[in-house]
């Protein structure tokens, strides 16, 4: 098993170099002066761009900086955000105690209401509780989380005044968890359901009614513990999404995060930071991946990995 | 089974109960919500009208110039001209403080300007506005002279600017170094630095050793209120709807169709800024078919209602603007507002004269080509639509293109539109050498704003005289014919006034429009609750 963990790990490695390496060059691609990108429509002098671009290091051919950037981030130098004049570490460690926070928040909402929803569904496949639970789960995949979040705003934010709106606290992370989970609760309902469906008429769940199992027990360990490996691996693809994706809910919840910082970086051509939130999404993804994997073999003994 | 499910669906709720009371604001504390995130707090460094909005109250600078155009004493008591108008000489203030207790002192004022010169410092907008700079001379420890290569006639209303040019103390920049002074700012100012954090808001705390106050204000010594937040909200309803739930006091930019539901209402009032600097305008590109012949220019201009569109976009927030600078700054010719009337006929005719006849679809040709014009949007592609209607009526066709900032730069350095949209917050009206110098013109790899590209000696002449004549009146007269000149060419159609719509709860009082109508200045705030 140890032996397994540490070929994965080896493996990742190569997966960051390229995802940056494809990073770097994509957005140098892209037409754009990060120095006239940063200055916005500020009507800088010519001098002053030169200047800032010496400062910054862009006077140096492309093959350099990317050279510098590899050497810099092998010894685990991130190097400074262009923008910020701060440590991409210190930026980025700012952002993401946030984005966890809404992923946890996303994570929560998406995992209980969308098995929940799923399992009523399932269970009575074709009666109105299934149709009404799917239908919830279209609207929840179908609109956009900004008109959800301007919408749970008006209601609960202004309206009834349940919870603040910008303030900070648990308080201030339900309303954007909802608008990240919405998504997820769709997707993991209609996956719930089409397993339970498939396998509330397997053989051994009529063993197991037959020899006197409450139903409860026959649902939890037998059924929902089936249908759950589909479940964790859609779960692992959406965790990666919370991390990167989040960025319309940080905008309008005027949070913190990692989305939105990511898409700032972009649009003003912030190298660094561009570059560390890619092997940071990345490695997110990578991680989330392996712990599904590791899943699978608790879910199933039948799956071993050696 | 049922409670199995039911308990499913309501796991979550249970969170709901041990939610923290969201506490009403404290009474003695203004929040400001800002739509942009505050990054530099360093005057010397900043660009951002946004973070100026910050440092405006941490920071003083050596003269105040109030919304209405008069000087005020501030950090320097008295100031002199040279004779060959080169230098300023200020006698300082005495016994003024900068937030960590240091003195201030002309030894301040020279660090400060030097270090922005200082290439190391990467000033992205002080330097500028620091002009041609020479040197500052510390004549005692309460007199300096400053002194710049050439006559610059900018100098008091661009020392006036402390977001800018506001005095830095140097103590504090040997202890953090320059990258950590932009996030833990100390200057003189009304309000001391108290917290950042990234992407969420900015804590100030009320100076209480504060006596220095210009006397435009009629409140002196320490500001009112003890704490001043500045919470980043940057959506424009969630910022709205923070203010009426009263998480906030006051919001910036709060979107035109708000201001109008919210004037006259019991509990909230909006404040208008008419900014001062360059109107939201286009430049039309003289180097390029067919905005190359001045016809074609004056017909476009001729063909757009200004008032009407203004009116339409801002549901009346914004004042439609006619010269190149707008009615707030100094030198404003309020001759241009007769010389380009809404009139498609003297569009229609100026077209005919130009040789363009009226084609198929309602588009006019001359030698087979469709009269079209092409405007790459970045700024309010609202107005650049509601603009392709008007000039549609005489035949003109205007292709507004919506692009990325990344893109307009490269096609405005490769010469490849024929319209370019400008805007900028300027309290001094020497901006209009940066569109209009033929020095700025832009070219390949060098990113600049002359986006008229028309080049002439005369103009040439006509900015520098205004850069360099001191007298004022004599400047105003200079910066007439200056917008004369660039009006007759048609080389800028100004479009409308920028505003910056303040929201505020009407238990905030006090609040007073620095120069240029952007930012806001709380020194003279007070909240009732």
């Amino acid at each position: 098993m140890s032996a397994y963990i540490l070929r994965r790990l080896i493996g990742t490695v190569p997966v960051l170099i390229i995802a940056t390496t494809i990073a770097f060059f994509a957005l140098h691609l892209i037409p754009g002066d990060p120095v006239n990108l940063m200055l916005a429509g500020v009507p800088a002098s010519i001098e002053l761009r030169e200047n800032l671009r010496r400062q910054l290091g862009l006077d140096r051919p492309l093959h350099l900086q990317y050279f510098n950037f590899l050497a810099r981030a092998a010894r685990g130098n991130l190097g400074v955000s262009f923008r910020t004049r701060q440590p991409v570490s210190q930026v980025i460690a700012q952002q993401l105690p946030a984005t966890l926070e809404l992923a946890a928040g996303g994570l929560l909402i998406g995992v209980t209401f969308g098995m929940g929803m799923g399992l009523v569904a399932g269970l009575r496949p074709n009666s109105p509780v299934d149709s009404l639970a799917m239908f919830i789960a279209i609207v929840g995949i179908s609109i956009p989380g900004y008109w959800t979040a301007m919408l749970l705003i008006y209601v609960f934010g202004l309206r009834l005044g349940w919870v603040p709106i910008v303030g900070g606290g648990l308080a201030a992370l339900i309303l954007p968890s909802i608008v990240v989970g919405s998504f997820a609760v769709g997707d993991i309902a209609r996956l719930v359901r089409s397993s339970i469906v498939e396998i509330r008429n397997e053989d051994y769940i009529r063993t197991a009614r037959a020899k006197g199992l409450p139903e409860r027990r026959v649902i939890l360990r037998h059924a929902l513990r089936n249908a759950l490996i589909p479940v964790v691996t859609l779960i692992g693809l959406q965790l990666g999404l919370f991390v990167g994706g989040g960025v319309i809910t940080e905008t309008v919840f005027a949070r913190q995060g990692i989305g939105k910082l990511l898409v700032d970086a972009i649009l003003e051509k912030d190298y660094p930071v561009v570059q560390a939130i890619i092997m940071l999404v990345t490695a997110a993804y990578i991680a989330a991946n392996f712990v599904v994997d590791l899943l699978y073999a608790v879910l199933d003994p039948r799956i071993r990995y050696s | 089974m049922k409670w199995f499910a039911a308990l499913i669906l309501l796991a979550p709720m249970a969170m709901m109960p041990g939610l923290p009371a969201h506490g009403q604001p404290a009474p003695d504390t203004v929040t400001w919500g800002e739509d942009f995130e505050l990054v530099l707090l360093d005057p010397r460094v900043t660009q951002s009208r946004h973070e100026a909005q910050v440092i405006m109250q941490v920071f003083d600078a050596l003269v105040f110039l109030d919304t209405d155009g008069k000087l005020y004493p501030w950090l320097a008591e008295a100031w002199e001209h040279s004779k060959d108008g080169r230098s300023i000489t200020f006698k300082l203030r005495r016994n003024v403080r900068f937030h960590d207790g240091t003195p201030f002192n002309a030894q301040a004022v020279k660090f400060t300007f030097d270090s922005i010169v200082d290439p190391k410092l990467g000033s992205q907008a002080a330097v500028d506005f620091l002009g041609p700079y020479e040197s500052t001379e510390v004549i005692d420890p309460y007199t300096v002279k400053v002194t710049w290569t050439k006559p610059f006639a900018a100098a008091l209303t661009n020392l006036s600017n402390p977001w800018l040019l506001g005095i830095v103390s140097p103590a504090a920049v040997q202890r953090l170094g320059n990258a950590g002074f932009a996030t833990a700012p100390v200057g003189t100012g009304p309000f001391k630095f108290v917290e950042h954090v990234p992407r969420v808001r900015t804590v100030l705390e009320r100076n209480d050793q504060y006596n220095w106050a210009p006397r435009a204000f009629r409140h002196q010594g320490p500001p009112r209120i003890r704490r001043l937040v500045f919470r980043i909200i940057p959506d424009a309803s969630t910022r709205v709807a923070a203010l009426e739930r009263g998480e906030i006091d006051v919001a910036d930019q709060v979107p035109p169709i708000d201001v109008r539901r919210f004037r006259g209402t019991r509990d909230f009032d909006v404040m208008v800024g008419d900014v001062s600097g360059i109107p939201f305008s286009y430049l039309f590109n003289t180097q390029r078919p067919p905005t190359d012949d001045l016809r074609v220019r004056q017909a476009f201009i001729h063909a757009v209602d200004r008032a009407k569109i203004t009116e339409q976009v801002f549901f009346g927030v914004a004042k439609p603007a006619y010269s190149a600078v707008s009615p707030t700054t100094p030198g404003y010719w309020a001759g241009a507002e007769r010389l380009y009337p809404y009139d498609p006929n003297k569009a229609r005719q100026l077209l005919e004269e130009a040789g363009w006849r009226m084609g198929p679809g309602g588009i006019r040709t001359k030698n087979g080509q469709p009269l079209q014009i092409y405007f790459p949007a970045l700024l309010e592609p609202e107005v650049g639509v509601a603009i392709q209607a008007a000039v549609k009526e005489v035949g003109i066709k205007f292709d507004v293109e919506r692009v990325t900032k990344a893109k307009q730069d490269e096609l405005v350095m490769n010469n490849q539109y024929e319209v370019g949209a400008i805007r900028w917050v300027a309290v001094d009206p020497s901006v209009l050498g940066i569109p209009f110098y033929s020095r700025n013109i832009p070219a390949p790899g060098k990113f600049k704003f002359n986006w008229s590209r028309f080049s002439s000696p005369e103009l040439d002449r006509l900015i520098l005289q205004a850069d360099t004549t001191i007298d004022p009146a004599r400047r105003t007269e200079i910066l007439a014919r200056l917008q004369k000149f660039v009006l007759d060419r048609a080389l800028i159609m100004p479009i409308h006034i920028s505003v910056q719509p303040i929201g505020y709860r009407r238990s905030v009082q006090g609040l007073k429009f620095a120069q240029g109508f952007w930012q806001v200045l709380f020194y003279e705030a007070s909240v009732s609750r």
